[in-house]
């Protein structure tokens, strides 16, 4: 019987020992990690606003040691936006490229816990036509280009499903800080006669400001050896 | 040879909780301050029947400080100090029309009870009361006196982290806010009550601060 009791022990012991050891990673690891997202309305029974959306991230990293490692990641997102009964319509384009570092540790069996602390890049192109009825002038087209440098951060829960696969749970959002610039172009159209006027206007942000916040995401990774 | 090994686990068990306690032991005092700056510049030049410039800025600054106490362990005492300015300034063909600068100043009393988790993690609960006064500086336009007078109390959660013996990171956010604002601006006088809930809190507030 204590025999018996005895090969539970270790039969449980080697098992939550597998199972741990499959949390780990290893220094030299690479990883790839990547996010798709598609929003496209399928029906036209929304006639006020048609919003299309299309994101992706690739994410490439390399473990320095079992807890640490380099990350660098490419973020890319259009978005088409077209209100039918008011004749606005916005195209927006963003890029970021950024590099940092993530830090892992495992918790539970092939649960651990990660954040990463980032800087970057960003560029982005907003084209956009408004309409106001209202006011005496009707239409504004303009192009806002902007470039921003920021420094940012994130962090959740991990599941390491197999030797090559893993889930990541993105919980919190961390903004640090950013500087933009920001250079537009436009025209003002009076809705009746009238001459259009041309406009340009350069604006400078920064922002220091350093605040969580909730975010929810799942990512996928699968792992180089 | 077990025997040694046993003694080095104790002592290595007494020396973390030495650690851990230490940092919220009675007699231990901290400082902490937390920061946030936010602005724009923006140029507008437009060229129709009239070719003219507009210049607009504003800036936002919050600054907080706040020193302590440990009454008794893990139970601290102190107070804070607020200091938030808001300016904005436009500008229209490079004649300043208008330059404003928003100052509040509060200052406060505030009791934190701690609970570590770990050597380096603990978290906390927050009692807070402040009492604050604003007013307006600059090249005012509008002839409008502005003062605000306000009452505040709340109650804050956060996590504190130790980067290394003595200093830290607080996360905190607040779970309910009382704010009693009195508004004097020109003739008119408003009294306003407001009060969030944890349902209005979206994001933690993060400062630095060291033990001594």
């Amino acid at each position: 019987m204590k025999s018996n009791i005895k090969l539970i022990y270790i039969f449980v012991i080697v098992l939550l020992a597998n199972t741990y050891s499959k949390a780990q990673f290893n220094a030299g690891d690479s990883f790839l990690q990547g996010s798709f997202n598609v929003q496209q309305p399928l029906s036209s029974s929304d006639n006020f606003s048609t919003q299309k959306n299309y994101s992706i991230g690739v994410d490439w990293g390399k473990y320095n040691t079992k807890n640490t490692a380099r990350i660098l990641s490419l973020n890319i997102n259009y978005t088409n936006q077209d209100y039918q009964y008011s004749a606005v319509q916005s195209k927006d384009l963003n890029i970021s490229l950024n590099k940092g570092h993530e830090y892992y540790k495992s918790i539970f069996g092939k649960i651990g816990i990660y954040g990463r602390i980032m800087g970057g890049v960003n560029y982005g192109n907003l084209q956009s036509t408004t309409f106001q009825s209202s006011s005496s002038i009707g239409y504004t087209q303009q192009t806002i280009n902007s470039i921003g440098l920021n420094l940012t951060g994130n962090g959740g829960i991990m599941y390491r499903l197999n030797d090559k696969w893993a889930f990541t749970g993105n919980l919190l959002n961390l903004n640090v800080a950013s500087v933009g610039y920001s250079w537009t172009d436009g025209k003002r159209s009076p809705l009746q006669g009238g001459s259009s006027e041309n406009f340009t206007q350069k604006q400078f942000d920064y922002n220091f400001s350093p605040k969580v916040a909730f975010s929810y995401g799942l990512g996928i990774r699968y792992i180089i050896k | 040879m077990s025997n040694k090994k046993t003694l080095m686990l104790v002592m290595l068990f007494f020396m973390i909780s030495f650690l851990s306690k230490a940092q919220y032991e009675k007699d231990t005092k901290f400082w902490q301050i937390q920061g946030t700056f936010s602005g724009n510049i923006a140029s507008i030049n437009t060229k129709g029947a009239a070719i003219f410039t507009t210049d607009n800025a504003t800036h936002n600054i919050a600054l907080t400080f706040k020193r302590a106490v440990f009454t008794e362990d893990f139970l601290a005492k102190g107070w804070l100090l607020d200091y938030n300015l808001q300016s904005n300034s436009y500008a229209s063909n490079n004649i300043s029309t208008n330059n404003n600068y928003f100052h509040t100043i509060k200052a406060g009393y505030f009791v934190d009870k701690f609970k570590p988790l770990s050597k380096s993690l603990a978290i906390y609960g927050e009692i807070v009361g402040k009492v604050g006064y604003g007013f307006r500086t600059g090249n005012i336009t509008y002839t409008y006196d502005y003062n605000t007078y306000q009452l505040e109390a709340g109650v804050n959660f956060g996590v504190r982290y130790f980067l290394k013996k003595n200093l830290f990171i607080n996360g905190q956010t607040s779970l309910v806010n009382l704010n009693l604002q009195h508004s004097k601006i020109g003739i008119e006088q408003q009294t306003n009550l407001n009060l969030n809930s944890i349902m209005n809190v979206s994001s933690l507030s993060i400062s630095i601060g060291k033990t001594f």
